[in-house]
């Protein structure tokens, strides 16, 4: 009997689209935690994970460090800035604000790190066959 | 189906498919295949059912796919997995038919539209019982994989008809 091993052209072309589709989902799903509602302002002072506020609500908060350091987060408009710091050097006032996955805010004198995490961790279970 | 062949209807065949069937679901849960996502799997037995529809006809297939799913539940699985199987298995037979009669797709293409509407599938179910629309972000791994899978199974078809003259 005849067969041939290869796909037929309407195949590849399925195969091709279906892929390409894929690609595209993942590259918008990329793009969309960047600017996605459910990421999370998490505040750590050393390795201690001190808060954590969603991006989208204002607010202002003021964080005491051990040492007697002082500094004030603010989230505006979905984006976060430090507004204010009684370290020496108040690098962290200009590194500006930030809004995206991944973006972070030191204060080194107060060992302080604002970074935005995406929030959105969906749990994996269930049962599949 | 090629030109000249009878379709195989004998119920001797049909025993034999789902016994293939029940026999490669079983090899299948052997095989440690995970990608840590939770949906993608080989789809060994859909080997058996892609056979029968190739062979013998949609009723046959549907009649062999859906006996495999439950009696594959009740032996290795439980009456959940037979839910999920039974979303995906008919799911993706569906699909499978209409690609089929669609005469543009050959057994490859046919494999993988079952691949990727098994997937459809199955994350439906998950994402209505979990209730987690962020299930839906594994969507484009689950098509990739299903035409990674669907080509696989294919191709296997193709040699196991070709080769024992099915």
């Amino acid at each position: 009997m005849c067969y041939n091993f290869f796909m037929k052209k309407n195949d590849f072309i399925f195969a091709g689209v279906v892929l390409a589709i894929s690609c595209m989902l993942l590259f918008f799903q990329k793009v969309g935690t960047l600017f996605s509602d459910d990421s999370m302002v998490c505040i750590y002072q050393g390795n201690e994970k001190l808060a954590s506020y969603p991006l989208t609500g204002d607010r202002r908060e003021s964080i005491l460090s051990p040492e007697g350091g002082r500094n004030v987060v603010v989230i505006e408009k979905g984006e976060v800035y430090m507004e204010d710091a009684d370290c020496p050097d108040k690098l962290c006032m200009k590194q500006g604000s930030i809004s995206g996955t991944g973006q972070t805010i030191v204060c080194l004198p107060h060992k302080l790190v604002v970074t935005v995490e995406n929030g959105k961790e969906p749990e994996l279970d269930g049962v599949t066959g | 189906m090629q030109e000249g062949q009878k379709k195989v209807r004998h119920p001797a065949f049909l025993g034999m498919v789902l016994a293939f069937a029940l026999i490669l679901g079983y090899i299948e849960s052997l095989i440690p295949f995970s990608f840590g996502i939770p949906g993608i799997k080989l789809g060994l037995a859909n080997l058996a059912v892609l056979i029968t529809l190739y062979r013998s006809g949609a009723k046959e297939a549907i009649l062999v796919d859906l006996l495999r799913i439950v009696l594959s539940g009740f032996l290795f699985g439980n009456l959940y997995s037979i839910l999920y199987s039974l979303a995906g298995g008919m799911l993706s037979f569906a699909a499978m038919v209409f690609a089929r009669k669609t005469r543009r797709l050959s057994i490859y293409g046919v494999s993988i539209t079952g691949g990727i509407f098994h997937n459809i599938g199955q994350i439906g179910v998950a994402a209505f019982v979990v209730e987690t629309k962020g299930l839906y972000y594994y969507m484009p791994f689950l098509f990739i994989a299903g035409v990674v899978t669907g080509f696989l199974i294919g191709m296997l078809s193709k040699q196991i008809m070709g080769r024992l003259s099915l």
